[in-house]
């Protein structure tokens, strides 16, 4: 056993328990996570100044303690903090040996959030909008709007209490209140039971529910694939490029034109 | 336990208030119908790329299907329902209230002349309030085409005055599903000779008559 004060040899690691038994044995029972240096000073093995010590808020203490004993012993707390504050993501943070990782107890493990309730904005149902309503994120909107809605490529929930008086544009459009106006959408229409529809619709693909109102026309526009069409055009020209040895010139600039064309679509 | 409790449902027939008794409040039936036959086989030859269909009846997911699957652009316009709105309603010197026509027709079945290759009426004309069937009639002829096709069903005097409203889905070119709405009483009853008169601007009428008292009739204008 090493004496009290004296400098640890490097490599030895102090533990409460062989300290504490010099003071009694008890006390090794009532305070597992007592810290090395923490008997060093003044009252270094003094029982009274262990004694004061013991009428102190254990709580506080202990968690002090608690701390600095995790700091002093990374090797057992590694596998324990990554396993506890990061199950989901294995190597995309690493953490630092010497970082304390149970130094911050209080932050609770990010938990990751689901994107669709994140990116959906929301109007509520006392809310009332007149004029232009442009977005880039999907939209649930419960309140009454006059004017034009524009969400080009995101999708638009339209509640119960939802009373529309605007032209329409999304990629997605669910329909379960009232909307007075024409409806384009780039991919889907639903309109839900109980919904009223006064307008014309234009989109790919419609789903009607048995009980829904719809006054007006519908137009099923064909299904178009202009990536995939664009994209061959591509490839075949970078290959060529590729395999002339960047020897034409129009070669290469008909990829680039390609190329722009296919930036400016999308 | 249970299975044995569902082969003893065979005999018993199902109990009240279950959900096959809420089911049966509103029993679907299928019908053939040779009018709709001939009238989705005109449609099919019509000449235009992208033909003009109303339907006049309830918005109807299946007759939407049916119809945008054989690349027609299609219109809906529920006449019955619209008619019902008290709004249009006018009140008389004698203190009764009578359907305004032109207030009517202000919101509804406003689309230019010669719009529609198609129209599909059902039986909305035993429905309507009387003051509106002749406009509605004369509207119908305004928007169908030269050479349209209008399919309309009309009750039988043996049919009763208390035929139901029916809503009618498309099944098949040939088949239709009949879910009865209590929501509407019959008005009147059409004879071959009313319905002659009625249509008589038009190019010909054929008549279909099927076996639960429905005359089908194909209308060419």
């Amino acid at each position: 056993m090493l004496p009290v004060g004296t400098g640890l040899p490097s490599g030895c690691t102090p533990t409460v328990t062989t300290q504490l038994t010099k003071c009694g044995g008890k006390l090794a029972a009532k305070l597992p996570h007592m810290h090395w240096p923490l008997l060093r000073g003044p009252n270094k093995g003094n029982r009274g100044g262990v004694e004061r010590r013991r009428q102190e808020p254990v709580h506080i203490e202990e968690k002090e303690i608690g701390a600095k004993m995790w700091k002093a012993r990374p090797e057992d707390n590694r596998p324990m903090t990554l396993s506890a504050s990061q199950p989901a993501q294995p190597a995309s943070t690493p953490v630092a040996a010497s970082a304390p990782s149970i130094a911050t107890p209080q932050k609770e493990p990010t938990r990751p959030v689901p994107d669709t309730r994140a990116d959906v904005g929301h109007i509520g149902k006392s809310v009332v909008i007149r004029g232009e309503l442009t977005g880039n994120e999907d939209l649930y909107l419960d309140g009454e709007i006059e004017g034009n809605i524009n969400l080009r490529d995101h999708k638009l929930v339209i509640g119960p209490n939802g009373k529309i008086k605007a032209t329409i544009t999304a990629r997605d459009v669910v329909v379960h209140g009232r909307v007075e106006g024409n409806l384009t959408a780039s991919d889907r229409v639903e309109l839900k039971r109980n919904c009223t529809l006064i307008g014309d619709v234009s989109t790919q693909r419609i789903v009607i529910e048995d009980g829904a109102f719809f006054k007006g026309a519908i137009d099923i526009k064909e299904h178009k694939e202009p990536k995939t069409e664009m994209r061959k055009p591509m490839a075949s020209a970078a290959a060529a490029g590729s395999s002339s040895s960047m020897g034409s010139g129009a070669t290469l600039s008909a990829s680039a034109g390609s190329q722009g064309s296919f930036l400016d679509q999308k | 336990m249970s299975s044995g409790h569902n082969f003893a449902r065979w005999f018993r027939g199902p109990s009240p208030g279950g959900p096959l008794e809420r089911s049966a409040t509103a029993p679907r039936t299928t019908r053939r119908c040779s009018g709709l036959s001939e009238f989705t086989r005109d449609l099919a030859g019509s000449e235009d790329l992208k033909p003009c269909v109303l339907d006049m009846g309830p918005t109807s997911p299946a007759n939407i299907s049916f119809l945008a699957d054989r690349n027609l652009r299609i219109y809906n316009e529920d006449i019955l329902r619209a008619a019902k709105d008290p709004s249009f309603l006018v009140r008389q010197e004698d203190g009764s209230l009578q359907l305004d026509a032109q207030k009517f027709f202000v919101e509804n079945m406003n689309q230019p002349a010669n719009q529609f290759e198609a129209i599909l009426c059902w039986d909305t004309l035993d429905y309507l309030p009387e003051e509106l069937v002749k406009p509605v009639v004369e509207r119908i002829q305004t928007m169908l085409k030269p050479r349209g096709r209008l399919l309309a069903l009309f009750h039988t005097k043996d049919a009763g005055s208390d035929s139901p409203y029916c809503r009618y889905h498309i099944v098949q070119p040939d088949t239709l599903e009949l879910e009865p709405d209590p929501g509407f009483r019959i008005q009147r009853i059409f004879n071959n000779r009313h319905v002659e008169n009625l249509f008589k601007d038009c190019a010909s009428r054929k008549f279909f008559l099927g076996r639960d008292n429905l005359r089908e009739v194909v209308v060419v204008r």
